[in-house]
């Protein structure tokens, strides 16, 4: 519904307008005529043309200054300026429909005369004409449309009214032309004049409403009525009248009573008009082919601007008489320009506007031919069938910006911040690659966000041989003190059976596998009781925790006697696997354990997830940090080729948690969490976080893009 | 152009009914505008971020407080250096700055997590947020070498008679107020200055509240049922009470305000058992209307001294106590920014909510901790358990794009 209005308007300006342009032409043509037969110059009717195209121009640059400049304002200024604007086009409209009514009949004879008098000039003279009469109009309805799109607070509905609108006035005007149809004007402007009046009645009130929000006119908190939380803005009916009449279900008694005044003086006055001039409208309209005769010769001089216009138009038309070409560029080129420079000049909230760009079967985002430094937004369509990768890299590879997974018919933005230098786009699609062009960027010095050398799987496998190694020789330790474990528990020594277990976590911990990284054999050696029906009790509980549970709880240590060696066998299983994709065997799950290790002690360690009655949180926590440094190491030339300070940052982050975790021990034995004092738990937590965050860059540099 | 006497009459009478009306209008709505203000709390969608004073004391003020809350106590973590402070409250300026104004993330680039949460969407709204950053007693001490500089006034809170203090709930290096439109602001802002702030600092405590809108009018109601903050100073009255202009401060602190914070969960079970009459008795205001038990109307002032024995307005109400209105106990007033709490239930099944007590001042002495002595044993005590919150010093504003919390007091000039 909200498209109604901008339609009604379309249709009657844009008829407006065509009429001026029919007129035009038409003058043209019996000039012509005349010509033909006292032997005179022929004048081309493509000034006339040029001239709305000119006009054209004129309001397309109009509508973009209005929309970016507005855009650009803080909310505050938006409403002062938008609400001056639409008062200032209710003013102009409300003139334009009663001139209207009061000038159409003469109109004709006017413009008759300018044409004959500027061809008599010049083709340049005849498009000044031309470009006058009809930017005029052009002027008008974009600022109307303009204040009625705001009014109407969305976007697409109204302008595609606008447009219908103006598509019908085109196709009439041309019937009209041709004589195809007879349209009763008088009638026409009339009834859609009254509608206007109800339209500009709405744009009046919410350009007040928009001053009062700017406080440039009080009232705001006075409201008339709020129907807000009685009626659904979604509604059918409540679209309809707000639709139709711009009025909002909330309006302040300024608003309110505007509306009901500007009705009830503008309405009356509009139908006197209407029976004084009754007899005129009623007369069929001028066609261009139909004379109007009894037009008295002065008629023109009623026009209010036509006088103030005739002697600036003599000086124009004499400085554009000939020189057609210079016009012609001149109504294009300027008033482009002019928006162009007024929405360069403002502060840019157009300048991050996105690119739009498209991957097809045989093209990686054709569309971007030349680049500015600075954060932009790519709007990538995917319309190449297939799913993949889309990347942005530098003169050298190295990835800037990337979409890590595109499916098939989908739009995903990708931001990147670029410096000056080569980028260019590349498409991996499934079963083929696509390069773009490379474009050459310019624009002032940029700080970029770091750009990334692509991994292979192939650059992560030594790394990954030397962390399983390290693994194994872990995994051997820790077999070695499950055995102990097993003598002391046999020999029913609780204290030294604590011992080993403790010794045998640790060891788990240092293989870096404590975060259930290495599938269904490493839950059966580390996991937890959460999620077994049972809990603790639950016999599928087995491994370290299971034996940390007893010996904590009472149980005996002869009587965990089967659990150690249920333990034995799964470590045996661990070990035998270590280099299969459950454990160890993907190099791409290197880069994840570097962060992914201490994420998992701060989730289930310091958390107190995973006690099952020892306090030893810090301990394993500390093993973590040592399992983390041996996955940092290995990976250390990968890291700091694409991230320099990365290392450095980590290690001395690693540190600072270390002798946090170390300050809280006491008489050399660790101490459970809640036994601390806070400051001592709060440094932890923050060498801790501080540390994750840094850490939280290792998987990004390091990763392998999934095959599509 | 002839113009018949009947049209020039009809014309003017026109004219003169047009700009009556015109004028009535305009006054008319600035005068609703102006009752607006004492009645209905409007918010913006931004505060300035620089200014002389820090916003979210008096930008806004009590009246037009944004609807939601966090308030947290900090600590810096041991072992951070001075520098390593400078650092911190440089971030904090930083984030804070970004918050409060809005905009989008910065871009992270290709290798790092997201920038931002997104939990405000991609572009992030200002919102009305406000970051207002407190320094506690305890940042004085040595570890900085701040002993010297420390706020004339500024300890660490006292435990008054009545009080339930859990340490769990007190004190702190360093406070955040943070008001925001929504709580999902609040939410993201206090995620995100933890994000860039964990190393240094640590949360001590924290706790979200809400305030009401009013019921049906006047000032927003408390959890115990009447309007709280009808006789909040405004205007220059407020300034002339709220920022620190005393030449025996420290020069940095001068245009700061002294923060109290009081976390008084109310036993609102308890509370609704009692009889309206008492319930008025102890607070002193009808508990409908607001207005004082001498009045009619809630901003009609108590006359006290028309009534010495306390038989309308019993001598120990809470607002009797609280403000005397008497020549010595003007300058003792202070400003009230508080939010209602939630917090679960506790192990009885009652529920765990209350009242976050949010009070500027110049001098904690004069004026919070005269008043509060006064209040010592007040008939309101039975239903009200204060148990957290602190005392702290706002330092003044961010004065300009290079300016940082606190930086008078840390880069001496």
């Amino acid at each position: 519904m909200e498209a109604v209005p901008n339609l009604l308007i379309g249709l009657r300006e844009g008829l407006e307008a065509g009429l001026v342009v029919t007129i035009l032409l038409a003058a043209v043509r019996q000039a012509n005529a005349g010509a033909s037969v006292s032997g005179g110059r022929r004048i081309s009717p493509a000034p006339v043309w040029l001239g709305v195209l000119g006009a054209v121009m004129l309001a397309a640059s109009f509508a973009a200054i209005l929309t970016y400049s507005t855009d650009a304002l803080p909310s505050r200024l938006q409403a002062a300026v938008g609400g001056l604007l639409s008062v200032f086009a209710v003013g102009l409209v409300t003139g334009m429909v009663f001139w209207m009514r009061r000038t159409a009949r003469t109109l004709t004879a006017h413009l008759r005369g300018e044409v004959a008098r500027a061809a008599a000039i010049g083709a340049g003279a005849l498009t000044l004409t031309a470009l006058l009469a009809i930017g005029r109009e052009g002027l008008e309805t974009t600022l109307f449309l303009w204040t009625a799109v705001r009014a109407a607070g969305s976007t697409l509905a109204p302008l595609a009214g606008a447009g219908l609108g103006l598509a019908a006035a085109v196709v009439l005007c041309l019937l009209l032309y041709r004589q195809a149809v007879r349209l009763n004007l008088g009638t026409f402007f009339n009834r859609t004049g009254l509608a206007l009046v109800v339209i500009a009645a709405g744009v009046l009130a919410y350009g007040l409403g928009d001053l009062q929000e700017a406080s440039l006119l009080p009232g705001q908190r006075w409201v008339a009525f709020d129907l807000t939380g009685h009626v659904d803005p979604n509604s059918w009916w409540v679209s309809i009248i707000s639709g139709a009449t711009e009025l909002a279900p909330r309006m302040t008694v300024l608003q309110a009573l505007a509306w009901v005044t500007y009705l009830a003086v503008v309405i009356p006055m509009f139908l006197r008009a209407g029976t004084t001039t009754e007899r005129a409208t009623t007369t069929p309209a001028p066609t261009p082919t139909s004379p109007s005769q009894e037009v008295p010769a002065d008629a023109a001089a009623a026009r209010p601007d036509a006088a103030g216009a005739v002697p600036a138009v003599g000086r124009w038309e004499r400085m554009a008489s000939a020189r057609t070409t210079g016009v012609a560029a001149a109504v294009i080129v300027i008033p482009a320009a002019v928006a162009g420079l007024v929405i360069i000049a403002l502060p840019s909230a157009g300048a991050s506007a996105t690119i739009a760009v498209t991957v097809t079967s045989s093209g990686c985002a054709p569309e971007w031919r030349s680049g500015h430094t600075g954060t932009q937004t790519f709007e990538v369509v995917n319309r190449s069938g297939k799913a993949g990768e889309i990347n942005l890299t530098d003169a050298s590879g190295r990835v800037v910006a990337e979409i890590e997974t595109m499916g098939p018919a989908t739009t995903v933005p990708m931001t990147a911040t670029l410096g000056l230098g080569q980028y260019s786009f590349a498409c991996l699609m499934s079963g083929a690659t696509l390069h773009g062009t490379p474009v050459e960027v310019a624009g002032e010095h940029q700080a970029t966000t770091p750009a990334v050398e692509p991994v292979t799987a192939a650059d992560l496998t030594g790394p990954n041989r030397s962390y399983q190694a390290y693994a194994a020789q872990q995994l051997a330790t820790l077999a070695h003190d499950v055995a102990r474990l097993r003598t002391d528990a046999a020999a029913g020594d609780l204290a030294a059976a604590k011992r080993d277990w403790l010794a045998a976590q640790l060891d788990w911990e240092r293989v870096g596998a404590s975060y259930s990284s290495f599938g269904a054999a490493g839950e059966a050696v580390g996991g937890l009781p959460d999620g077994l029906p049972g809990g603790a009790d639950d016999p599928d509980f087995t491994g370290l925790h299971r034996i940390e549970y007893g010996l904590y709880h009472g149980e005996s240590a002869a009587s965990l006697r089967g659990m150690i060696d249920r333990l034995t066998t799964d470590v045996a299983t661990v070990r035998a696997n270590l280099t299969g994709d459950d454990e160890a065997g993907d190099p791409t799950n290197l880069p994840l354990r570097a962060h992914e290790i201490l994420e998992d002690a701060q989730r289930d360690h310091l958390s107190g997830l995973d006690d099952q009655g020892s306090g030893m949180a810090y301990a394993l926590t500390y093993a973590d940090t040592q399992a983390t440094r041996t996955v940092l190491d290995v990976l250390t030339p990968l890291l700091t080729a694409r991230m320099p300070n990365l290392v450095p940052t980590v290690t001395e982050q690693l540190g600072a948690l270390q002798a946090a975790l170390l300050v809280t021990r006491a008489g050399g034995q660790w101490q459970p969490v809640d036994q601390l004092p806070l400051p001592a738990r709060q440094r932890v937590n923050g060498a801790l976080g501080a540390l994750l965050e840094t850490l939280s860059n290792a998987p990004g540099l390091l990763d392998v893009p999934a095959q599509h | 152009m002839t113009v018949s006497r009947r049209d020039l009459l009809r014309g003017a009478a026109a004219g003169a009914a047009g700009t009556a009306m015109t004028g009535g209008v305009l006054i008319g709505g600035a005068r609703a505008d102006a009752q607006g203000a004492a009645v209905a709390p409007v918010t913006a969608d931004s505060y300035p971020f620089q200014g002389p004073r820090q916003a979210g004391i008096l930008t806004p003020g009590p009246a037009d407080k944004q609807p939601f809350a966090t308030v947290a106590g900090y600590d810096v973590i041991e072992g951070t250096s001075r520098s390593d402070l400078v650092d911190l409250m440089k971030t904090l300026t930083a984030r804070a700055r970004l918050l409060t104004t809005g905009g989008a993330p910065a871009d992270p680039g290709v290798s790092a997590p997201p920038a931002d949460s997104d939990v405000l969407g991609p572009h992030l709204p200002a919102d009305g947020l406000t970051v207002t950053l407190g320094l506690g007693a305890s940042l004085f001490d040595d570890r900085f070498g701040l002993s010297r500089d420390k706020p004339l006034r500024l300890t660490p809170m006292r435990v008054f008679p009545n009080d339930s203090p859990d340490p769990a709930w007190l004190h702190g290096d360093l406070s955040l107020q943070v008001c925001a439109n929504h709580p999902d602001t609040l939410h993201h802002a206090i995620r995100d200055i933890a994000r860039h702030t964990r190393g240094t600092m640590q949360p001590r405590w924290r706790l979200d509240g809400y305030n009401s809108p009013p019921r049906p009018s006047g000032t927003p109601r408390n959890l115990l049922g009447f309007k709280d903050g009808t006789a909040n100073p405004s205007g220059a009255d407020a300034s002339n009470l709220v920022w620190v202009d005393d030449p025996a401060e420290p020069a940095w602190a001068r245009g700061g305000t002294y923060q109290v914070v009081r976390l008084i969960r109310m036993l609102v079970e308890f509370w609704d058992r009692v009889s309206l009459d008492e319930q008025e008795g102890m607070f002193g205001r009808r508990r409908d209307s607001g207005a004082p038990l001498d009045g009619n109307a809630e901003f009609d002032i108590p006359d006290y001294r028309a009534d010495p024995t306390g038989n309308v307005i019993p001598v120990d109400a809470h607002i009797r106590l609280a403000n005397p209105r008497t020549p010595r106990t003007d300058d003792q007033r202070l400003l009230r920014r508080s939010y209602n709490y939630d917090l679960g239930v506790d192990a009885n099944g009652n529920l765990r909510t209350g009242h976050i007590f949010v009070a500027y001042q110049q001098d904690l002495h004069r004026q919070f901790e005269t008043i509060q002595t006064r209040l010592v044993d007040e008939p309101l005590v039975d239903y009200v358990q204060p148990f957290g919150g602190g005392y702290f010093y706002i330092p003044p504003g961010i004065t300009g794009p290079s300016d940082w919390y606190a930086r008078a007091l840390l880069v001496p000039q």
